[in-house]
């Protein structure tokens, strides 16, 4: 379980690394030192673009890579339905969630935190982060195919960002590139379930 | 003068509200984490209210996809090539005709109409070269009003040889259509692709109207994943 979660935070934090793709500034850091890489006087938290950086690349990452997705799209129905069902949170209140996460694996935020607020989602306006393995496991019938497609979209989201020397936003490092490849590399057992479908879609179980 | 009620009729209403009050709770009880191994094997991804969205839903989700892409374009693309397939204009009866023309088998994702993926696609099929093998998967999706909108493929296991010489010779495809990609990332080298998990080439050609992005990433013991895909993104 333990490693579970530390592929789910690798991941989570390979998937925020391409935020900086998403943020055009570095003034987004919200005061926070997060953690210092090795490339130059911005940690990687303040070259991530901050809170708003990582919450736009959250976004960026859903619409145009997996709402674009004929397999993946399916795991996001119930954010595109109206109105959005019971206990499931809005795309904007995942969007606020995840990046959260990632801050506090960056040790620059507190998550869960307080419940985030969107009025457009009637059944759940108040929506409080939930424990991410708890909350996907049993949920997210991932199968190999949607695994490595997902994956994917985070590598080839991070690829264009890796520089010789990444000292601003926008921008990471081959050695960042590889720690986080590194940090997902055997993780595929512990996401992916053994009965599901090789791909899609989302089967609720 | 009333009409009596009969005497059967408590005993029936009885019944069907414990009846429905049971099948409730069962459903309820398949719904937690303990059952979900079961669940999974009782229902089919057809009958999910969650899996099987609405046309509109699908639609919703392509609108969403395709306003943040036109964000990043500043122009309409010179053409659309999309495998031999017409954006915005191939039907499903279309696909059904190419499915059967090639003998491909194809499966409604999820049970969604909109949603297909077809499997061990020969690549003649979509116009590439005999040559490069079967593909894994190439799945379609489809407006709520039948005309095609994406089309995407992937293929697994290759070889980083293998799959520079498919990306390398997609994207030179790509690029004769519609010029030269808009985003790159990595290389489309032995080299490049074969230096770690998750060492990735990439290409996008984003316009205000479409998107081709053809992809490589090395998955380790799965090999070498190929992707493309054609995406319609006209409003």
């Amino acid at each position: 379980m333990r490693m579970f979660k530390l592929s789910v935070i690798g991941m989570t934090a390979a998937l925020a690394l391409s935020a900086v793709g998403c943020s055009s500034s570095d003034s987004g850091s919200s005061g926070s030192s997060g953690t210092t890489g090795d490339s130059g006087t911005l940690s990687l938290y303040e070259r991530l673009g901050g809170k708003s950086g990582l919450e736009s690349f959250v976004q960026s990452v859903v619409e145009t890579k997996i709402l674009t997705d004929a397999d993946l799209k399916t795991f996001f129905f119930a954010q595109v339905a109206t109105p959005i069902p019971a206990g499931s949170p809005s795309a904007k209140q995942i969007v606020v969630c995840f990046a959260r996460f990632v801050g506090t694996a960056l040790q620059a935020d507190t998550y869960p935190g307080a419940p985030v607020n969107d009025p457009a989602n009637t059944n759940n306006p108040n929506h409080t982060c939930r424990d991410m393995v708890k909350s996907h496991r049993p949920f997210l019938n991932i199968g190999t195919a949607n695994f490595d497609k997902f994956i994917g979209y985070v590598a080839t989201s991070l690829m264009p960002l890796v520089k010789p020397t990444a000292t601003k936003a926008g921008e990471i490092t081959q050695a960042e590139f590889e720690a986080l490849a590194a940090a997902l590399n055997g993780t595929k057992g512990d996401i992916v379930n053994p009965g599901a479908p090789a791909s899609g879609p989302f089967v609720k179980p | 003068m009333s009409a009596a009620v009969p005497a059967y009729l408590p005993r029936v209403a009885v019944g069907t509200g414990t009846a429905a009050v049971l099948l409730t709770c069962l459903v309820g009880v398949l719904h937690l984490p303990f059952a979900a191994p079961l669940l999974r094997k009782l229902s089919p991804a057809s009958l999910c209210p969650i899996t099987h969205g609405t046309p509109a839903q699908i639609d919703r989700a392509h609108a969403i996809g395709g306003a943040a892409i036109r964000a990043s374009a500043t122009a309409s693309a010179p053409s659309r090539p999309a495998l031999g397939f017409e954006l915005d204009k191939t039907t499903r009866g279309d696909l059904d005709a190419w499915a059967a023309r090639y003998r491909v088998s194809c499966e409604k994702i999820g049970g969604n109409e909109n949603l297909r993926r077809c499997t061990d696609v020969p690549a003649s099929a979509v116009g590439e070269p005999p040559g490069a093998g079967l593909l894994e998967e190439v799945s379609f999706e489809l407006r709520g009003t039948g005309e095609l909108v994406n089309v995407e493929t992937m293929r697994r296991h290759l070889s980083p040889e293998q799959a520079v010489r498919i990306v390398a010779e997609r994207e030179e495809t790509i690029a004769s259509g519609v010029g030269a990609p808009s985003k790159t990332g990595g290389e489309a080298t032995v080299a490049h692709l074969s230096r770690g998990f998750l060492s990735s080439y990439v290409a996008e050609h984003t316009y205000l109207d479409y998107r081709a992005t053809v992809s490589a990433t090395n998955l380790g013991e799965t090999g070498v994943m190929a992707r493309e895909q054609y995406l319609s993104v006209r409003p």
